[in-house]
C-alpha cells in the first residue's frame, strides 16, 4: 500500500486533480481510497456522482463516538473508490485540525487499511501544513509521500514553498518524502518557466503539468471527474500521465506489496 | 416506571462531584510502574488533583511539572520546552542517583488541540537519553466517551514499557485491577492447580528489570473491563492470549469465571465446590445479620453494581438503591434482571445533579461505597472504594463480613475519605 499526500494553496485545484488521479489509478486497476480532509468536505464528490457523503465527524456527532462503523464512513464511488471525508467543525467555530486527527483516529481503530486493504491512499488536504491536525497527514504511518499543487502565481508558489519546507523539516522524524510538485496550469503567462524556477529553488521537480482546459469544468457540472465523464478527452490523458509519474513515485512500496502477496 | 429519581435514567448530564468521589486517578495509576518517573505538562490548574493525591500518598518524589502558557501553545515551540524542561529535569535526577527507567510524560485535553506527534518525539527522547524508556500518557477527559477513555489509557501505558519475550514460563497476569487482589483469594491457589506457576499482577514488582517477568507469562486474566484495550495490545505485541474473567459476585458466575480460565488452559477445573458452599453461608449469615437493612450498591466501589445487587437479592438480602453513573455491557443483563424482578429499584446517577436534590435517607441504610454513603446519608457505610483487591469467593465473604461489622457502627465518613486519600 501506498499513502500520498495532496497539498496545496486552498482553490488551487487540489480536490480536482486529485479525484481525477484517483479515478486514473482505478481505471488502471489499482484499489484507491481517497480521504478528503477538508471542513468543506467536497474532495470525493466527483467520485461520487457529484453527491456529499457524510463526513466522517458528522457520524460522530450523530451517533456518538463509540456507535460508527466503517460503513457509515467508507462509500464505493467511480470504478469503487473508497470515499471518505474527514469533514469539520462549524464554520467559524471549533477546530478544524483536530477534527482530522478525530477523523484519522477513527480510521485507524476501525481498522479501515486492514479491512480494505487499498493499493492506494489519497488524501486530499486543507491548503497549507498550518499546525499539528494538518500535519497529520504526512506523519510516519500515514502518508509515503507528498504531492503539492500549485499554478504559477505568487501566493500558490509561496504556500507550496511553505510546504515544501515543513516536509523536508520533518524529514528527520521519517515522515513522508516529497514525491515532487504538480503544476496545475491557470495560464499565468510563463508559467511554466516561473513554476521550474521555483521549484528548483526549493531543490524539488516538477512531476507533471496539468493544462488548463474546460474539459474539467465540464465534467464537474455532470458531477464527475474527466476520466469518467469524457475518458477519450485530451484532460483525461493528462491525468492518466499524472498518474503514471505517481506509480513512478511509488515504485518501492508498490513493489513490496508485491512481494507481501 | 417510578423506580427512578431520573426519568431516563443513565442521561447525560452536567456532573456534580462528590467529597467522596475519586481515588485512582491517572496518575496514581501511571505511577505502578516500578523505577517510573512522570513529567505533567499541563496548565497549572489541571495538575492539582494529581498533585495533591502524590503528595498526600507518597508518591510526590515521582513526579514533576511543567506549565503550559499560551506563548507555548501558540507559538509551536511546545516541543523544545518539553525537551528543556526534560533536559533540566534529567540533570537535576542524575545528581540524585535517581534516573528512571520509564519516563512518562504526561499531556491534558491541550495536547490533543496542538497534534503533537508523540510517536516521533518519544522516538527522539529514547536516541537523547539511552536507558531510558519514554512514553506519552494522557489526562484528556474530552476522550472519556470514546472507545479508549483515559482509564483505559492508562492501562494500556503500563503494559506498554514490556518487551517480548519468548522464553515463556506458566506463569499467569492479573490485569485490569489497579489495587492488587487480596492475598486471601482462593483465585492463587486454584490457578497454582490448573497449574500456573506464579500469579503476576503490576503491583508485585519493585524493579522495572522485574517488572519484564510479566512479559513471559503464558496468559492475561483481565478482571475489570478497562483492562481488555491492553490485553489485546498485549497478545499483538508480546504473543500473550488472554481471557476476560470480570471481577464477579454471584457465586454462579465465579464459578463460570473459573472455567473458562480452565478451558483456556486445556486443564480440568479443579473442585470449587467447598469454597462455594462457604460464600452461600456467609451470605445467609449475612441476611439475618443485617435483618433486613436496606442496602445501598455504589459503581465506584464495584464496577458491576447489578451483578452484586442481584448477588445479594438472590440472596435475600434488601437492596434498595444504585448509584450507577453508567450502565456497562458487561452489567446489562444483570440491569435487565434487576429492573424486571425489582422494579421498585431506585437507580441513582452519583455524578447528576439532581442526587443533590434529593433528602437523605432517614432509616438506617447500609450504603457499599463511598459516593452512596456521602449523597445518600446513610449512617453505615462499608469502607470500600475501587473494590480493595476483592475477587472471588472469598473477595465476596470479605465484603459481606464488612458489611456485617459496618452495621454495627455509624460511620465517621470524613475520617475514611481522609484515611483513603479522595481527592475532589
Amino acid at each position: 500500500m501506498v499513502k500520498i499526500a495532496v497539498y496545496g494553496k486552498g482553490g488551487i485545484g487540489k480536490s480536482t486533480t486529485t479525484s481525477n488521479l484517483s479515478a486514473a489509478l482505478a481505471d488502471a486497476g489499482y484499489k484507491v481510497m481517497q480521504i478528503g480532509c477538508d471542513p468543506k468536505s467536497d474532495s470525493t464528490k466527483c467520485l461520487m456522482n457529484g453527491v456529499k457523503i457524510p463526513t466522517v465527524l458528522d457520524q460522530i456527532r450523530d451517533k456518538g463516538p463509540t456507535g460508527v462503523e466503517l460503513d457509515d464512513i467508507v462509500f464505493k464511488g467511480f470504478r469503487d473508490i473508497l470515499c471518505v471525508e474527514a469533514g469539520g467543525p462549524t464554520p467559524g467555530i471549533g477546530c478544524a485540525g483536530r477534527g482530522i486527527i478525530t477523523a484519522f483516529d477513527k480510521l485507524e481503530e476501525l481498522g479501515a487499511y486492514d479491512i480494505y486493504k487499498p493499493d492506494i491512499v489519497l488524501y486530499d488536504v486543507l491548503g497549507d501544513v498550518v499546525c499539528g491536525g494538518f500535519a497529520m497527514p504526512i506523519r510516519e504511518g500515514y502518508a509515503d509521500h507528498v504531492l503539492v499543487v500549485t499554478s504559477g502565481e505568487m501566493m500558490a508558489l509561496y504556500a507550496a514553498s511553505n510546504i515544501v519546507s515543513a516536509v523536508h523539516n520533518f524529514g528527520k522524524r521519517g515522515y513522508a518524502k516529497l514525491g515532487g510538485i504538480i503544476l496545475n496550469s491557470r495560464n499565468v503567462e510563463n508559467e511554466v518557466e516561473i513554476v521550474e524556477k521555483a521549484v528548483n529553488e526549493m531543490g524539488e521537480k516538477v512531476l507533471c503539468v496539468i493544462p488548463r482546459d474546460g474539459a474539467v469544468q465540464q465534467a464537474e457540472a455532470q458531477g464527475k471527474t474527466v476520466i469518467e465523464a469524457l475518458p477519450d478527452s485530451r484532460m483525461a490523458g493528462c491525468y492518466r500521465t499524472l498518474a503514471e509519474k505517481v506509480l513512478e513515485v511509488s515504485a518501492y512500496e508498490l513493489q513490496l506489496d508485491r512481494q507481501c502477496v | 416506571m417510578s423506580c427512578s429519581l431520573i426519568d431516563n435514567v443513565f442521561e447525560t448530564s452536567l456532573h456534580y462531584s462528590s467529597p467522596a468521589h475519586g481515588s485512582w486517578g491517572v496518575l496514581k495509576a501511571a505511577q505502578l510502574i516500578p523505577e517510573s518517573y512522570f513529567l505533567f505538562v499541563s496548565p497549572a490548574a489541571c495538575g492539582r488533583h494529581g498533585a495533591l493525591g502524590a503528595r498526600m500518598d507518597g508518591r510526590k518524589e515521582r513526579v514533576s511539572y511543567l506549565f503550559l502558557t499560551e506563548q507555548s501553545i501558540v507559538s509551536g515551540d511546545y516541543e523544545q520546552m518539553l525537551k528543556d524542561a526534560l533536559e533540566e529535569l534529567l540533570s537535576f535526577l542524575k545528581k540524585r542517583n535517581r534516573v528512571p527507567r520509564v519516563m512518562g510524560i504526561f499531556v491534558s485535553c491541550i495536547d490533543d488541540l496542538l497534534g503533537t506527534d508523540h510517536e516521533a518525539l518519544m522516538a527522539e527522547l529514547c536516541d537523547m537519553y539511552p536507558g531510558i524508556k519514554f512514553i506519552d500518557c494522557h489526562m484528556n477527559p474530552t476522550s472519556t466517551d470514546t472507545g479508549v477513555p483515559p482509564v483505559v489509557n492508562v492501562q494500556n501505558k503500563l503494559y506498554s514499557v514490556l518487551e517480548r519475550n519468548d522464553d515463556r514460563d506458566k506463569g499467569i497476569n492479573i490485569i485490569g485491577n489497579l489495587q492488587e487482589i487480596s492475598k486471601n483469594s482462593e483465585l492463587f491457589e486454584v490457578l497454582l492447580s490448573m497449574g500456573a506457576d506464579e500469579i503476576r499482577h503490576i503491583s508485585d514488582y519493585k524493579s522495572f528489570d522485574n517488572y519484564q517477568d510479566m512479559a513471559k507469562s503464558a496468559l492475561n486474566v483481565v478482571i475489570a473491563p478497562s483492562g481488555e484495550y491492553a490485553a489485546r495490545n498485549m497478545q499483538k505485541k508480546l504473543q500473550i492470549p488472554y481471557e476476560k474473567v470480570l471481577i464477579a459476585f454471584r457465586p454462579e458466575n465465579i464459578r463460570a469465571g473459573y472455567e473458562k480460565i480452565a478451558e483456556k488452559l486445556g486443564c480440568e477445573c479443579p473442585e470449587l465446590e467447598s469454597y462455594e458452599s462457604r460464600a452461600r453461608k456467609e451470605l445467609e449469615l449475612t441476611r439475618n445479620y443485617l435483618e433486613n437493612m436496606p442496602i445501598i450498591v455504589d459503581q465506584e466501589a464495584i464496577t458491576r453494581p447489578f451483578e452484586f445487587a442481584r448477588c445479594l437479592l438472590e440472596a435475600g438480602l434488601n437492596v434498595r438503591r444504585i448509584y450507577s453513573q453508567l450502565l456497562i455491557p458487561s452489567d446489562k443483563e444483570n440491569y435487565e434482571w434487576v429492573m424486571e424482578n425489582y422494579p421498585e429499584m431506585e437507580i441513582r446517577q452519583p455524578l447528576n445533579p439532581k442526587v443533590t436534590e434529593e433528602e437523605h435517607v432517614s432509616e438506617d441504610y447500609l450504603a457499599v461505597g463511598y459516593s452512596a454513603g456521602y449523597i445518600s446519608g446513610a449512617k453505615h457505610v462499608v469502607d470500600i472504594g475501587g473494590q480493595n483487591g476483592l475477587f472471588g469467593y472469598n473477595g465476596l465473604i470479605e465484603l459481606l463480613k464488612k458489611m456485617r461489622e459496618t452495621k454495627d457502627e455509624i460511620t465517621d465518613l470524613k475520617k475514611i475519605l481522609d484515611d483513603a486519600i479522595i481527592i475532589v
